[in-house]
Formats: C-alpha cells, structure tokens, sequence
C-alpha cells in the first residue's frame, strides 16, 4: 500500500486513525499500541501477504537475540551478536543480491545457473537496518528497558515501515511508553495533516511530473540513444529533482503521518541541495542512513581516527556499501564509488583550505556539490553502465553541442568553425524547451530559496534532530517565515491536498519503495 | 510531544482542522462537478465521442422497431451499412457502433438500452479483431451506463478516476477556455459523422498498416483475460431476453489474417466458452480497401463489406428470424 493511494488515504489512514484514539480513550493506551502494530502489519502485508512471515520471524528473532545481548558479555556476546547479524544479513543478500550475483557469475563463468524469480519484500532493507542497529547497541548497553509490544511496534509502525526513516529504537519506543497526551489529539493531527499534504503534493505533483521529463530520455539511451550535450544535462537534472522531491515528500509524509499517531519521528531530509560541499550534503540527504552507515560501519571501522589512507579507504568502502544498499547493480557501486571520491577530495580541501565564512565560497561551494550531486545521479537512475557512458560522454561535451535553433544566427558568421568544434544549432534534442528554460531553474528557486517543511513548521518542532547534523537542529524561534494555523493555510492546504487527490489517478511509485 | 514555542492550542488546532476539512470537502466537490459532470456527463472532455454517444442513445430512443442491432467499436462503425443491411435482410437494423476505447462495456450498456425499449431478434457483436489483447475498460462501462451502478463491484482507483481525473479536468478547462476565446473544435455533431458514423480522416497509409502488422502478429500471449469482465455479460442478457446474439471478428489486413491465426483461435475458444456463437474468420481486407486505420473499411468498400457480412451472417439470422421471409 502506497501512501499516495487513495486506498490509503480513503480507507486505511482514518480508519487506523479513529480506532487508534478509540482504543486510547476508552480501552486502554497498551490495547491501543497492539492495535496500532496489528494496523501496521496489514499495512506491510496489503502488498504480499506471504512476506508477513518472513517480517514477524524478524521481528521475533532479533527480539529474542536482544533480550540474550543485554545480559552476556565478552566473547559470547560477540558469538551472539555475530549470529544474529547473520541472521538479518543472510535474508537481506538472497533477496536483494541474488539475481545480482548469479547474473555476473553466469557472464564469467559462462554458467548457465537460473536462481529462478526472487521477489525482494518491500522494506527489508530498512526494517533489516533498524534491528541491526538494536543488537549493536543491546551490546553496548544502549538498548532499553525490553518491551516485545513497543519493540514490534518500532520495527513495524506503518509510517517509517516500507521506506524509512530508519528509526533508532532510542527515539520512538520511549514515546510509545509514555502515556499518550489526549489533550493534543487535535493538535497532532492538523500538524500532521500540514506536512503529510506537503509531502503528498511534493510527490504526487512534483516529483511524478518531472519524471515524465526525465524518464523517456533515459529510455531511450537505454535502448541506444546517444543523448546530446542538453538532453543529458536536462535528463540528469530532472532526475535530481524527480528524487529530492519524491524522497523528501516521502519523508515528510512519514513524519506527518507519526504526528497524527503522537509519534515525533527524525527528520531525515533537510535541503540537501543547499549543501556548500559533499560533507555537507550527507548530512542532509537520507540523514538516518547517513547515521546508520556512520555510527556502525564507518565509526567502527576506524572512522577519521586512523592513518589519511586507511581514513579514506574508510570513506569509499562506507559509501560503496551505501550504494549497494540502494539496489543490486554495478550502477549503485559506481554511484557509492563517486560519492566516497567526492567525499574524500571534499576532506582534502578542506584540510588544505578550511571552511570559512566567504558568500563567494559558499554560493561556488553549493554550485560545485550540486554539480557533482547530478553527475553522480546518473548511474543511480540508468540502467547499465553504458549508458552511464553516453550520458558523461554527452555532459562533458564529447558528442559535440547542439545549441537551442533560435542561436543559430549567432553561429551564422562562422559555422563551418563552430561545426569543427562540435557546435551546431540544431536543437536541444528530445527535451522539451519548456523543462530546460522554465521548469528546472523554476525547481531549482525552490530547492534553494524556500524553507523546508521542517523549517517552515519550526514552532512545533516537528522532527527529532540527531547530532551531528545541523541542518535538523532547527531553532523553533528563529527568524524566516513559518506556518500559521488561521483559515488561509487550512484553505491553502485544502487545494493542495485537493490537487494531489486530482493527480493520484495517475500512475506512480516512490522511488525509495524499491529499496 | 508539545513544543514550547507552538503556534497553536488544541482548541485552535481542532478549527484549524475543521476548516481544513470543509475546504477539503468544497474543493473536492468542485473537482468532481467539473471531472464527472461536465468532462463525461456533459462531454466536455471527449466532445467527439460524446457526439458519437449521444448519436447511438437518439437512434435507440427514435427508433420505431428493431430487428437486427450491431455493437462494436469503429471497425463496426466503418464495415456496416445500417440502411443496406436493411435492405438485405428485410429487417430493421441498427449500427450502434462506438469506438474501441469503449471496449466491450460499451456494446453491453447499449445492449442494455436497447433491451430496455426494444425487443431485437439478432444482436451481432463485431468488434476490432485485437479487442481481447487491449485493456479492460472501466471507463468506457462508466461513460456509456444509464444505469445505477454500484461502485463497490469495480476497483476503487477506476471508479476514482472517473469522478476525479486530473486529465479531464484538464481537457474541460482547455475546452471552456476554447469557447470563452471563441474557438470551438467540433461545433456540432454535422462535421463530425458521416454516413452513420465518424467521419474518416482523408487518406490511408495501407502499406505502414501492413508492414506493421507483418512485424508485430498478435499472439494468445497478448490475450487479457481480464476482458471477459464485460463480454461475459452480453450471453446472460441475451439468454435472458431471449435473443440470438453472435460474436464477429472485425475485417483486418490480409497480412494480420495470416500471421494471427493462433490469437484469433484462441480469442475465439474464450468468447465461445462464454456462451456466444462466434464467426471466426475475420474479414481479410488487401491494401486498396483499407481507411484511414488497419482495421477501417475504406468509406467507398462500405457498401461491399455489408454485403460481405450479410452473406457470412446470412444462416444465422435466418435461423433466427433476422431475415425477412
């Protein structure tokens, strides 16, 4: 079930929602919280029934594994903890990396295995994350008072379920403990209506429509096309934006969805393209994975408390295992390979040239990242390395430039000059005109002149920050414009939330879903 | 959860809400006033079909008696000559032809209508030959229903998108737009039919249609099972009503006669088991009577492929009284 269906918003969401506050009011708050996880399963199993098993026998035995962490410790510990990252890990690999892995067999063996049709279950790597997380910390003693009613609900609360944020169970199973506060009903849900409709209309109106701008030129590379200078940078651009704004719509439905629960969830997306470098992109973008790979892979494995190479070679292992996280294929280790490239030049400068309060530096160091952010979403969106190739081929100008017609009586004087160069002007090939003067600049004022959802609702403080990543400690009384709740934002929100309604017939899905 | 610095109390956050809500519900409204009622209601989104529609309904509603009813799509509405069929067979006939975006559901609620004021000897269902290949159409059972319909027995995202479709919306705005500068496509329904059904666009491309059907054959793999939703329903009113119904492939190129031999049986097995009679061979047209699509008969071959028709279906009505003694 997506949450941009109507069968979600229709159906399922007040459903859960009045039977939630029924059960809170009148049965009791526990009652309400098995509810609420029974809700969350349908939810998970609306999709594939069949998988609900492979979930409750997650959730059970990571449980279990926990309570026994909590209590050993020395080399049993380790001997338990190494199962149980076994026991989450083994899954995550057949489901996800199977195909993957007998398909590059199959090319240099020669071998014709058939592993047969592997579906992979829809949140497994997030709710795979998440427990992981739980056992580490269970070693370190970090793990709570063990609860199996808040635990399942942790892993399973519907809002985060399928596609993140990956929640720390230090952040939400306190709040499902604590007593509900009835005299905020009302409050949580016209905050969380506020930022679920704000999402809904990033996703359904945004992100779904610049997709179509995208989608058909990397179809047709995919096929053989050989895109231009414009198409390519066009392409790559919409795609940018196809994914800030259907990730971010995403998570801000999540988080308005936890607020209509009485549930604070992490903010886990904050203006990511307003990062002045790479370092800071990533403490912008998908901030609880970037938390998960930091706390229990980098940090682990040294983190910048070693040697600069071992330093480095930290950066790139973290960041290609990051890219594989997102998906089975030599396309998302090329993308996690450039970010941990763009990540280690990032540290070097810095070292060389430390950050400083410069307007020029920032406004060149925001240009560069974004540039470099672009260049990397290419192998994340295409589909083979390939057309990974047309792509940076056509960007860095090797398959000449195609300026727009209405030049051509610039190039008239000299074209035969121009044409030695690769400079015609004959047109800027399948994108349309409109996506390159009017759409992209239009999308890209809005990525970096507007307050993000979390800001523009500072008041309420509607995210949990994490340390470490300022740009979700956000100051509730700090200047810039926010959200007030008279008649014009109810009315405002109503034709937004009525337009996304208008879209959902048309077809979509969240990228992230995949994952 | 309650931040010090909230702008809102419970009280206000509650009419806050409520706003919300009631905005929601008006804006809502608005949406499907526009979306349903004047996009498909009023035609607005679709104003040729709409014409086409509301062409069909006036016949069943004027017509004096009814013998003999054709339902299918433009493959239909381009091969038959209602008048001459008459002529033919001595019985009344009618050419309730739609188009193919109408899908079976179409020829089913006009079946309905017709059911509703006539009393037909022989229904002939003759639709394009790759109708079991094209997905079901939930629309076109909304579009073409005087009926009632329970809106639980589809799927919800279908029903929703007929009362509230943003490309609909879209297209009324364009429309409303169009008039309010004075520029109206189609005026009136005298441009858009000729000789009992939309007017074909000058010219044919016979030879793309028969390269394209020579690369891409139809194959039982394409078959939608799904399509039977609507079809299945056409056997039960006629068994009810007591009437012959049969089923006609729609005329195609030679070259798709040929290369589709196996989609063609295996179509047809699937509309038999449904309970209809059905002529399986469809009429194989070579390049000089093709129209402006690969499955129009050429407006001057009209008369001709009646004819055709009525000799092929010739037994069948006889056997039924739908030819005049």
């Amino acid at each position: 079930m997506l949450f941009n269906s109507f069968t979600f918003i229709m159906f399922f969401l007040p459903v859960t929602w009045i039977v939630y506050q029924f059960c809170s009011r009148f049965i009791g708050s526990r009652i309400a919280l098995y509810f609420l996880t029974a809700a969350s399963l349908v939810f998970y199993s609306y999709w594939e029934p069949r998988y609900l098993l492979l979930i409750l026998m997650s959730i059970g035995v990571n449980f279990a594994i926990g309570t026994v962490l909590v209590r050993l410790e020395g080399n049993k510990q380790k001997l338990f903890l190494a199962a149980g990252i076994c026991l989450n890990i083994i899954p995550l690999i057949y489901y996800k990396y199977t195909n993957f892995l007998v398909e590059n067999i199959n090319i240099f063996l020669e071998a014709p295995i058939d592993p047969g049709k592997i579906i992979l279950p829809i949140g497994l790597s997030f709710f795979t994350f998440q427990q992981l997380s739980f056992l580490v910390d269970a070693c370190r003693r970090k793990a709570i008072a063990l609860d199996f009613m808040h635990y399942a609900l942790f892993v399973t609360f519907f809002p985060q379920l399928i596609a993140g944020p990956i929640v720390h169970h230090q952040e939400v199973m306190p709040q499902f403990a604590a007593r509900a506060d009835r005299g905020d009903t009302w409050r949580h849900l016209a905050i969380g209506s506020v930022i679920f409709i704000i999402g809904l209309f990033k996703k359904v109106v945004i992100a779904d429509t610049i997709a179509l701008r995208s989608t058909p030129i990397f179809a047709a590379v995919a096929t053989g096309y050989q895109p231009g200078f414009f198409d390519a940078w066009g392409a790559a651009f919409c795609y940018a934006f196809q994914i800030y704004f259907d990730f971010s719509g995403y998570s801000d439905m999540a988080v308005g969805l936890g607020w209509m629960f009485g549930i604070k969830l992490p903010i886990n997306f904050a203006s990511p393209y307003k990062a002045n470098s790479i370092i800071d992109f990533w403490r912008r973008w998908h901030i609880t994975l970037s938390r998960f790979l930091r706390d229990y892979l980098y940090i682990p494995l040294g983190g910048s408390r070693c040697s600069p190479a071992r330093h480095h070679l930290n950066l790139m292992l973290t960041m290609i295992l990051g890219g594989l996280w997102h998906g089975a294929g030599w396309t998302f280790l090329l993308w996690g390979l450039l970010h941990g490239l763009f990540l280690s030049l990032n540290q070097g400068w810095q070292r060389l040239f430390p950050p400083s309060r410069s307007s020029a530096r920032r406004v060149l160091g925001r240009i560069v990242t974004l540039l470099s952010v672009v260049l990397a979403w290419v192998p994340f969106r295409a589909d083979s390395l390939q057309s990974v190739l047309a792509f940076y081929r056509a960007m860095i100008g090797l398959e000449g430039l195609s300026l727009p017609t209405f030049l051509a009586p610039l190039l008239a004087g000299n074209a035969a000059w121009f044409a030695n160069l690769g400079i015609v002007a004959q047109g800027t090939g399948l994108i349309h005109k409109n996506t390159l003067y009017i759409e992209i600049p239009l999308l890209l004022t809005v990525c970096w002149a507007l307050p993000n959802t979390f800001e523009w609702l500072r008041r309420e403080s509607p995210g949990l920050p994490t340390g470490g990543y300022p740009a979700t400690q956000i100051d509730p009384l700090g200047p810039g414009w926010t959200c007030r709740f008279d008649w014009s934002t109810a009315v405002f929100m109503a034709l937004l939330f009525t337009v996304c309604l208008v879209k959902l017939n048309d077809i979509s899905e969240f990228i992230y879903f995949q994952f | 959860m309650t931040s010090p610095s909230s702008s809102i109390s419970n009280f206000e956050a509650r009419r806050f809400f409520l706003t919300l809500g009631a905005a929601i519900g008006l804006f809502l409204g608005v949406a499907v006033a526009i979306s349903y009622y004047l996009g498909f209601k009023q035609g607005m989104a679709n104003y040729g079909f709409q014409v086409l529609l509301d062409y069909q309904k006036n016949k069943i509603r004027q017509a004096q008696r009814v013998d003999i009813v054709f339902l299918g799509d433009s493959s239909l509405g381009n091969a038959i000559d209602a008048a001459h069929f008459t002529r033919l067979s001595g019985r009344d006939t009618l050419n309730l032809a739609l188009t193919g975006s109408f899908g079976y559901a179409g020829s089913l609620n006009l079946l309905r209508q017709v059911l509703a004021r006539h009393e037909p000897k022989v229904v002939v269902l003759l639709h394009t030959v790759d109708m079991m290949s094209r997905k079901l159409s939930y629309l076109g059972y909304f579009q073409t229903t005087d009926f009632f319909f329970n809106p639980f027995r589809f799927p919800p995202e279908e029903v929703t998108r007929f009362f509230l479709n943003s490309q609909t919306i879209t297209k009324v705005i364009q429309r409303l737009w169009e008039r309010a500068t004075a520029k109206e496509g189609v005026a009136s329904g005298e441009d858009y039919l000729y000789n009992d059904y939309i007017v074909q666009k000058g010219g044919t491309d016979a030879a793309s249609f028969f390269r394209k059907h020579a690369d891409h054959p139809l194959t039982p793999a394409q078959i939608n099972p799904e399509k039977i939703l609507f079809l299945q329903e056409i056997p039960r009113l006629c068994r009810e009503a007591g009437i012959a119904c049969i089923y006609v492939h729609g005329p195609t190129t030679r070259v798709r006669c040929d290369n589709s031999a196996d989609f063609l049986q295996a179509a047809t097995a699937m509309i038999r088991q449904l309970g209809l009679t059905v002529l399986e061979e469809p009429a194989c047209m070579p390049m000089q009577d093709l129209g402006d699509s690969d499955d129009h008969v050429s407006p001057s071959k009209k008369q001709a492929y009646t004819e055709y028709y009525y000799g092929r279906l010739r037994a069948f009505l006889m056997a039924n009284g739908g030819v005049s003694p």
